[in-house]
């Protein structure tokens, strides 16, 4: 009796253990998006900042090596955009067609071009897309607005300080006490005449 | 008996042999599994959620407002180049160029649960990517100065008068940002400094009033 059950408890266990692993199995499911590149091979491309072009240099690019990817919403993109432009907003960039789009691209050599309201909007997709390992994005450094009716487009010096800080401030910090000190001086004039009065009223 | 015992022992000893083969197998079917790489911090659907959103951005008169208040979780981070930190840097800045974001002195800056971070250049950019880093590795509590120190100077310290048409409320973010721009250093508005040189001119008077009364004593004489 006693060795009957030992062999039930056996196969019990087994039966469960076989049960788990098909479970597991059956159940697992691999990740649709990883990220290939660490965040340490991203931040050595970022400082190299190779991947971010003006529209001089997209100029002087042929117009089969690349596609113009436009990052914004879908709404700001049937607004205006740039010529021959294609829309895949950045919350879409996971999306299965966007994703199978990229890697064609990826695969006959051509480059895409992305661009946003500002190179910060297109920077991060393309950090993204990097990061993914879709190592063919580069940034357009353009702002683009929609002005007038107008989509217009204007190229952006990056990081550039708009006025020298330490200056400036050293300029709005010496304005004031110049000021107070050159009005010190009439007071002195003023006191000098009321000493002659006191010389009359002295003799008197 | 012995022998009854015998061959019982061998047929246990057989279930637990095809176990154990099955467990071999299975083992065996870990090797076959594709190699996956394995990466750190949130995954890229976490990523893309966190960069889309707007929230890091905190704007200079939030700022203004936290430094001038002492606030004691504030933690500003300059991300510029050295020279440009030695050359102007908001009050108690640290500085940590965006190359160096991985330097251990540092981690302890980023990686952390006590302070709001907020991280700065001249513009958004440098201070983006540092940010952008930050979320891929899942750090908490930092943020990005909206428009850098190019906003930080068009706002706080030279501030563009409002019209006379604009709202009230225009005119009082005004006085706030020149009052703000007082506490980091720039000079006393031309009133306020007209008045203090009134001030200044009454005592003189005094001295005056002073003087006739010596007068008076000769006059007694008299």
């Amino acid at each position: 009796m006693k060795e009957l059950e030992r062999t039930k408890r056996v196969s019990i266990s087994a039966v469960l253990f076989l049960l788990v692993v098909v479970i597991a199995v059956l159940t697992f499911k691999k990740p649709e998006y990883v990220f290939e590149k660490s965040a340490e091979e991203t931040l050595e491309k970022i400082v190299e900042k190779d991947y971010i072009i003006s529209q001089n240099d997209l100029e002087q690019m042929v117009v089969t090596d690349y596609e113009i990817i436009d990052i914004r919403s879908n709404y700001e993109y049937a607004k205006g955009h740039l010529d021959g432009a294609i829309n895949i907003s950045a919350i879409n960039a996971l999306e299965k067609e966007s994703g199978s789009f990229l890697k064609e691209l990826g695969d006959t050599g051509k480059k895409a071009i992305l661009y946003g309201e500002h190179p910060d909007e297109a920077n991060s997709a393309w950090m993204l897309l990097y990061q993914l390992g879709y190592e063919n994005a580069m940034v357009l450094c353009i702002e683009t607005s929609f002005v007038n009716n107008q989509f217009q487009v204007k190229d952006v010096n990056l990081e550039k300080p708009t006025v020298n800080y330490a200056k400036v401030l050293k300029s709005l910090m010496d304005k004031e006490p110049t000021v107070v000190k050159e009005k010190k001086k009439p007071k002195k004039v003023i006191t000098a005449p009321k000493k002659k009065k006191r010389v009359p009223e002295g003799g008197c | 008996m012995s022998k009854k015992y015998k061959s019982k022992k061998i047929i246990v000893a057989r279930q637990y042999q095809i176990l154990a083969l099955i467990l071999v197998v299975l083992a065996g079917g870990l090797v076959l599994l594709p190699k996956q790489t394995r990466s750190e911090g949130v995954s890229p659907l976490v990523f893309v959620k966190q960069a889309v959103s707007s929230e890091r951005y905190i704007s200079t008169d939030q700022l203004a407002d936290r430094i001038i208040n002492q606030d004691p979780t504030l933690l500003l981070v300059d991300t510029r180049s050295k020279e440009e930190y030695d050359d102007f840097t908001l009050p108690n800045a640290i500085n940590i160029p965006l190359e160096k974001f991985f330097d251990e002195e540092f981690n302890g800056f980023l990686n952390q649960d006590v302070y709001d971070v907020v991280l700065y250049s001249n513009d958004n950019f440098y201070a983006n990517e540092v940010w952008m880093l930050g979320n891929r590795l899942d750090y908490k509590n930092l943020y990005v100065l909206s428009g850098g120190l190019n906003e930080w100077f068009n706002t706080i310290i030279d501030p563009q008068k409002p019209k006379e048409t604009d709202s009230q409320k225009e005119f009082e973010l005004y006085s706030f940002r020149k009052a703000a721009g007082m506490y980091f250093g720039v000079g006393v508005p031309k009133t306020e400094a007209k008045a203090k040189i009134k001030a200044e001119k009454k005592p003189a008077k005094k001295v005056i009033t002073v003087k006739k009364k010596k007068k008076r004593v000769p006059e007694g004489g008299c």
